[in-house]
């Protein structure tokens, strides 16, 4: 990966700081947009305890559906990255990218020391909604013990977050090509609750589609974090898992190189 | 009442020229409503791929109720979504004086100024949904039944109207809180489950909730010929008051706007 350079790690700080500030200054909203992230999980939770107790089992058990949506509420705060609509909006149509340009840093590394703060506070909401739950429901929870995996699966973590945030960066740089890029956002936005693991646990689904769902990237930045930390992996297909994001990562990364290079060319802002 | 009807015959032609001047906004909200509404029936399809029957209803029942969704939240977006968006926009950055000063109602100005018809497409496969249903389950209507169910979609409609204005009223005290909307149209999301599964739910924030269940399931009830005349009624009461509510709040919020000085 391309590394920022070691004179910028000062700049590093300060720009990750100031965000920091920012959004404890938005906390309220912030909260909002994490309530937003809790209550879809919440609904699927509900359905899927009447589905159980009235289904007899549906092919899953409680204690696993509970933990899975419940991490999925941290893992979807935690690691999807909204830098999209920035990059197109904002930087690309509306040309402060420009102000970006001139500075003696990489705009990848701008945006993504300026997400940081975001997720950690969304993270953190997120851990608590955990914790409380936890203390209530402990009986509820599966999670993994082991210390050998539970570091395996904050590598996996770290990976997805690389991996989802590489590729809402493509999406975003896009946008030197594309003038109205939103109804594009809009389908990959379902295609991703789909295969992503929000929606349903992906081994849930049919089998057609749940294959599906494996050879696309979506599942390797959400569906396989929360797996990993139920402890439900053997320790060689977290292994695989783990060669496998690193496989997206390298191409995410590649293609977000060629199109930055290209991209660049084409951008014109006036009077900035 | 005519002059107010006046009114939004021009904005609707205003709308319409604006929709077919910017071309590329149409396809990408073409898109988005197409997307938004074969994602509702995909995601319930595989839902329920292993549960025959949830909170006493049956797979049909629930395909059947995210057609009525669709048909519901489709016309409410086409009308009213993206008003509550602007009104949240506008208060957020301290114009509502240009509204209020203008000899209108303030409430029509901020509910009806913007259309969003490409969600007609939206409506269109709610309906095609709820049709492939309901011959596949081999039910008759008469024309009062239809007309029954459009009426009872209507209040549906109108107290989702309500509970939106309640919600975005709000932002005239919290004007940072503009994404409140955005919780609405993911809270719009729970009225495509089956009520009882909100009501036994038995939190705090599922009782908030509750409203939200009367907007799609009873109209879907009727549909199926299984619906008890509480859930009408309630529909009705719920609807009514909090139409009157809601108005009342917003009156009563805009005591305390201050604005940016325009």
């Amino acid at each position: 990966m391309f590394l920022p350079k070691e004179g910028n790690n000062m700049r590093i700080l300060r720009i990750f700081l100031l965000h920091v500030q920012h959004i404890f200054e938005y906390r309220s909203r912030s909260l909002i947009w994490f309530f937003i992230s809790l209550l879809n999980p919440l609904m699927l939770l509900l359905f899927w305890k009447g589905a159980i107790l009235q289904n007899n089992g549906a092919g899953t058990t409680l204690p696993y559906i509970t933990s899975y949506y419940l991490l999925l509420v941290v893992a979807g705060a935690f690691l999807t990255a909204h830098v999209e609509e920035d990059v197109s909006e904002i930087d690309i149509h509306e040309g402060h990218l420009s102000q970006y340009l001139i500075r003696p840093f990489s705009y990848f590394w701008f945006k993504f020391f300026e997400e940081i703060p975001y997720r950690l506070l969304q993270g953190l909401y997120g851990v608590i909604v955990c914790a409380i739950f936890f203390s209530f429901f402990g009986q509820l929870f599966v999670f993994v013990t082991d210390p050998f995996q539970l570091f395996l699966c904050v590598i996996i973590t770290l990976l997805a977050y690389f991996l989802s945030f590489y590729f809402k960066m493509v999406l975003g740089i896009l946008a030197f090509w594309i003038q109205d890029i939103r109804g594009l956002y809009q389908v990959i936005e379902i295609v991703m609750l789909i295969f992503a693991g929000f929606l349903v646990p992906l081994e849930l689904l049919p089998p057609a589609v749940s294959h599906l769902s494996f050879i696309m990237p979506f599942a390797y930045m959400i569906y396989f974090p929360v797996v990993s930390f139920q402890g439900k992996l053997p320790l060689d297909t977290m292994l695989h898992v783990i060669e496998l994001q690193c496989l997206w990562l390298v191409l995410f990364v590649a293609i977000y190189q060629i199109m930055w290079r290209k991209g660049i060319q084409k951008f014109t802002a006036a009077g900035q | 009442m005519r002059r107010y009807l006046r009114i939004y015959k021009m904005l609707l032609h205003l709308n319409f020229a604006s929709l077919v001047a910017y071309r590329a906004n149409f396809v990408n909200s073409l898109i988005s409503s197409i997307a938004w509404a074969a994602f509702s029936l995909f995601s319930v399809i595989l839902l329920t791929g292993r549960t025959p029957n949830v909170y006493g209803w049956s797979r049909n029942e629930i395909i059947l109720l995210t057609g009525s969704y669709n048909i519901i939240v489709g016309i409410f977006h086409m009308v009213f979504s993206r008003n509550f968006q602007r009104f949240s926009t506008i208060v957020h950055y301290g114009r509502l004086d240009s509204i209020l000063t203008k000899p209108l109602d303030s409430q029509f100005l901020l509910s009806f100024w913007l259309v969003a018809y490409t969600s007609v497409i939206r409506v269109c496969m709610g309906i095609a949904i709820n049709i492939y249903i309901l011959t596949a389950m081999g039910l008759q209507y008469s024309v009062l039944d239809i007309m029954f169910f459009i009426l009872m979609m209507l209040l549906g409609i109108m107290l989702l109207y309500s509970l939106w204005l309640f919600v975005i009223t709000l932002t005239i005290w919290f004007t940072r809180l503009s994404n409140l909307v955005d919780l609405l149209y993911t809270m719009n999301g729970v009225t495509r489950y089956p009520p009882k599964m909100v009501n036994e739910a038995g939190n705090f924030f599922s009782y908030i909730l509750i409203p939200f269940t009367f907007v799609v399931a009873p109209p879907t009830r009727l549909l199926l010929q299984k619906a008890l005349s509480g859930e009408i009624i309630g529909l009705a009461v719920l609807s009514i008051s909090f139409f009157i509510l809601s108005r009342l709040f917003f009156r009563y919020a805009l005591k305390f706007y201050t604005s940016a000085s325009n």
